[in-house]
């Protein structure tokens, strides 16, 4: 995150910004094409974001199948959008806009079937049953703390610190204030140091 | 690595070990494959819009220079108008009132109307009989 970033790294986001204007006029210019109904130039951006996409909307639902449905619904919604979708301007952010204002109506309208109903992951490696034992717990230890936050800064947190949106981009999403969104990343954050880094710090 | 880093890092170390978040990928294979099956006509009815939008655009970059022409065409057509309508007034002034027949041979005769009108009105086999008779008549 760019708050914790001081003077040396002040060239490598530079860098960073002018490789984001390079996208955002490429993604312009796809955008474009959609519009004028061009299939390949709809299918490099539906490529581009549909990973990422089903994560945030794994994230909000909690739940393969209907992340994968507000996948499609959102990028047939943006399709059916495409005319509003400004020029000039990229597609990133304006179809994760559409993805969680569609995912958090979503969840609104389900009972949602359980909002942690994550089972532990399948042993990954091959290290000793004592270290699985010790990540198992960690790993719970941290889904707890997680699942105490309140529902909007827990998709803050891990839309900011898992992947990797900005305060701006997810003050968009969320369509909430940037200093809104930090306020709430600064408390999720502090609430998740107090229960885990105190722990964690005894267990190294 | 300060306190928000390390957050950061166990909340993705615990990320990479959930199953569900991650895409694998026969399963985005099969959603891309939904997605633009089901986007295919959208995009048809937009390259439809699109092609009637040329259309209409090309139409109104020729419209203008069609406009201009049209009204010089207009006005030129405008200026010749009275000079015929002098002598179409008097012919319909003539056929009004009275022996309408009569007074429209008078006034044609008068070199108002020309013969190659009269020859289109009665053809020219029969012009000069119509004439003569006419003007019989009106003796």
């Amino acid at each position: 995150m760019s708050e914790t970033s001081t003077g040396p790294n002040d060239q490598r986001e530079a860098e960073l910004d002018v490789a984001q204007a390079a996208v955002a006029s490429e993604e312009a210019a796809l955008v474009a094409r959609v519009q004028r109904g061009d299939t390949a130039a709809f299918d490099v951006l539906v490529r581009r974001y549909l990973d990422r996409a089903y994560r945030v909307a794994y994230r909000l639902l909690q739940h393969r199948e209907d992340a994968e449905d507000l996948v499609q619904d959102s990028f047939l919604r943006a399709l059916d959008k495409i005319a509003l979708c400004a020029p000039g301007r990229p597609f990133g952010p304006w179809f994760f806009r559409i993805l969680v204002t569609q995912g958090m109506n979503a969840r609104r309208r389900r009972t949602l079937r359980d909002m942690a109903p994550l089972t532990d992951a399948e042993p990954s490696n091959t290290d000793s049953p004592a270290m699985d034992a010790e990540r198992s717990d960690d790993r719970h230890r941290i889904r707890s703390a997680l699942a105490g936050l309140p529902k909007q800064q827990r998709l803050i947190v891990q839309l900011a610190d898992i992947e990797g949106f900005s305060s701006l981009e997810i003050a968009a999403m969320l369509e909430l204030a940037a200093g809104t969104v930090r306020w709430h990343l600064h408390h999720a954050r502090a609430a998740l140091r107090d229960v885990l880094v105190p722990s964690t710090g005894e267990a190294s | 690595m300060n306190g928000d880093e390390e957050i950061g890092s166990m909340l993705r170390a615990m990320d990479d070990a959930e199953p569900g978040v991650r895409l694998d990928d026969p399963r985005a294979a099969v959603l891309h494959a939904r997605i633009m099956e089901r986007a295919a006509r959208r995009l048809a009815e937009l390259r439809q819009q699109h092609t009637w939008w040329d259309y209409a655009a090309s139409w109104s970059r020729a419209a203008v220079p069609v406009g201009v022409a049209a009204s010089i065409l207009a006005g030129a057509l405008w200026y010749r108008l009275p000079v015929q309508s002098d002598t179409e007034r008097a012919a319909t002034t003539a056929a009004v009132g009275g022996d309408a027949a009569q007074r429209a041979v008078h006034v044609a005769l008068a070199g108002g109307v020309s013969t190659e009108m009269l020859d289109s009105l009665v053809g020219p086999v029969t012009r000069d009989a119509l004439v003569a008779q006419l003007l019989g008549g009106a003796r």
